[in-house]
């Protein structure tokens, strides 16, 4: 992923945007363990809802990756598909425990 | 420089916002709910507020409407961002919001604000567009839809049961109340919010009430309680429930406002009362009969036997009036008891009435009483005993005459005593009702269960039977009317005869 680009297109400092972006995966993280925990309740109301304020986050980013998953997230839970959502929430965590190699 | 104070849930909003106006030189605060935000408007009066929507404890919906409410904080300018807003279809600035700003990449969202703050430094705030800005290229239209398709349906059902319910904040904070909760609790909802819980209760029941979350808190169920609380003149009972699985770990309390039930028990066990004494007293009386019959007879025996006067003759003479004495107290104790099973005939109440004013008209308004008298020609007949009903006002207007007579001779206020007779319809019956109020001292709260009990009674020795009202109340009863009473010690009293109409056969 390219900072220098993204954060030009977003008219912010490089290292500004590189402090949101950090900040962006430290929250995530803690989003991800709710959002485990929802799953583990089968809360369908809250995962849609924690999936939503990933996704706004990520717009606001433009972390296009992590928008669509998010999207999907919400979507499955919406649709009350279960094994869709815990299939894209995995993909979420593995792309943000990565996320050391942006 | 201005101080803007920025309410979102998303850490990377906030610091995203602080960036961008410490950069311009404001002076930022942030909060990330709006509970939070309430708090620091306590203490500060920003020139901006950039509240989102979708925020735990307080929406941004309802931090807007709180924010208007309070005259200190009217002249800040406030902006809404958030996705729903391009979605909802309700305008989201009749939130008393001045402009809205879609949430989408920072890029656009930055203009926007900016564009926002240059904006207020040149003009007034009112000339600004009201037109929601960056709601092209949003993402996710439908999904949100959705969302705010689920949330109106809870809010309609939260907004219609009759239940209140409302939600706290771990810290005991309202952070919601439905409608119900808000007519319950008799303060509108923009003071009702961020309001401690346990405040809203007289200080004999914040500790039980404390007590209750704590319990709730520790095992983590519902709790309820056994006596009701008194919140707003309404008897309430509560359900205190945690909200698991939330981070902020949420209580909801459900309100449920048992005042008509309680009353409605209350009658049922006042008649039921009445009905175990009326018992007991034909039992007593039928027994004390006989024995004073047998009295009265002897003594008429031995009087009769003696032709002379002598003073044995006088005692006998006083055995027969004082053995009298207890037979009448007993026949009118029979009276409260049971129905005589005599004809009822059809009355007009106004005859009734009159006959029974012609015996205390003249008292009453050598006392200084105003007597006002509202009765229509035209009411129905009532199917009664008259000479029953007729005892029954003349003990009322009694009652009143004393009642106004125990107010001082300084005292300022208007001695009156108003009768007035109309038809009220009752679970479909009619009945004419005539109710005597009148400006005398009232009657305590603390015996007015007990004011229709044989031989209760508040005046002095040798005033009073004790018996008028119980006497009055069995009549009544077995007319199949109510004797109703409204009073407020120190101020009034109101006493309300129910009587059924005659149904004339047609």
């Amino acid at each position: 992923m390219n900072f220098k680009k993204m954060s030009k297109i977003l008219g912010l400092e490089e290292d500004e945007y590189l402090e949101l972006v950090e900040l962006f995966i430290e929250t995530s993280k803690s989003d991800l363990k709710n959002l485990q925990s929802a799953i583990n309740n089968k809360n369908m109301e809250m995962i849609a809802g924690i999936a939503h304020s990933l996704k706004g986050a990520a717009m606001n980013l433009g972390l296009d990756d992590f928008i669509e998953l998010a999207k999907t997230i919400e979507k499955t839970a919406r649709d009350g598909e279960l094994e869709e959502t815990v299939k894209t929430a995995e993909i979420f965590q593995e792309k943000l425990d990565n996320s050391g190699d942006f | 420089m201005k101080k803007i104070l920025v309410v979102d849930n998303h850490p990377v909003m906030l610091k995203f916002m602080s960036n961008l106006l410490e950069k311009k030189g404001h002076q930022v605060l942030t909060a990330p709910d709006g509970l939070s935000a309430l708090d620091i408007l306590k203490t500060n009066i920003p020139d901006v507020i950039f509240a989102d929507l979708v925020m735990p404890n307080i929406s941004g919906e309802k931090l807007c409407r709180i924010v208007r409410s309070k005259p200190e904080l009217k002249e800040v300018f406030l902006v809404i961002l958030s996705a729903i807003a391009v979605e909802d279809e309700t305008n989201l600035l009749n939130y008393g919001a001045d402009a809205c700003i879609a949430k989408g990449s920072f890029d656009k969202m930055g203009d926007h604000i900016v564009t926002i703050l240059e904006h207020l430094n040149t003009v007034r705030a009112h000339e600004i567009s009201k037109e929601i800005l960056g709601r092209e290229n949003l993402y996710g239209r439908q999904i949100t839809k959705e969302l705010l398709a689920s949330k109106n349906h809870f809010e309609a059902t939260l907004n219609n049961i009759s239940e209140g319910i409302l939600e706290l904040s771990a810290e005991l904070k309202i952070i919601y109340a439905n409608p119900a909760a808000v007519s319950i609790i008799g303060i509108p909802e923009e003071t009702l919010l961020s309001k401690d819980f346990t405040k809203l209760f007289l200080k004999k029941y914040q500790k039980s009430i404390k007590d209750l979350l704590k319990i709730q808190k520790e095992k983590q169920q519902m709790v309820t309680h056994d006596t009701p609380f008194e919140l707003n003149n309404n008897q309430v009972m509560l359900n205190i429930i945690p909200i698991k699985n939330d981070e902020h770990k949420p209580i909801l309390v459900i309100l449920k406002n048992i005042t008509s039930q309680i009353q409605i028990e209350a009658q049922l066990r006042h008649a039921q009362r009445m009905e175990a004494i009326g018992t007991l007293a034909a039992g007593v009386a039928h027994e004390i009969n006989n024995p004073i019959s047998g009295i009265i007879g002897y003594a008429e025996i031995l009087r009769d036997s003696n032709q002379k006067q002598t003073p044995e003759n006088d005692i006998l003479d006083r055995i027969i009036k004082e053995a009298d004495r207890i037979a009448g107290i007993v026949k009118n104790l029979l009276s409260f008891a049971r129905d005589r099973h005599e004809e009822k005939s059809p009355a007009n109440i106004k005859d009734i009435l009159s006959s029974t004013l012609g015996l205390i008209e003249k008292r009453l308004i050598k006392d200084g009483i105003q007597l006002s008298i509202d009765v229509p020609d035209a009411l129905p007949d009532i199917k009664v005993r008259s000479h029953e009903i007729q005892q029954v006002f003349l003990n009322i207007l009694n009652n009143a005459h004393y009642g106004l007579n125990q107010r001082p001779l300084e005292w300022s206020g208007e001695r009156f005593l108003n009768i007035k007779c109309e038809i009220n319809e009752v679970e479909g019956r009619k009945f004419i009702r005539t109710t005597f109020y009148d400006s005398g001292t009232g009657i305590p709260k603390n015996i007015l269960n007990n004011i229709c009990d044989p031989f209760f009674s508040t005046k002095p020795p040798g005033k009073g039977t004790g018996l008028g009202l119980s006497i009055s109340y069995g009549i009544v009863n077995n007319h199949k009317g109510k004797l109703l009473f409204e009073t407020v010690e120190g101020k009034y009293t109101k006493v309300m005869v129910d009587l059924p109409i005659h149904a004339v056969q047609s």
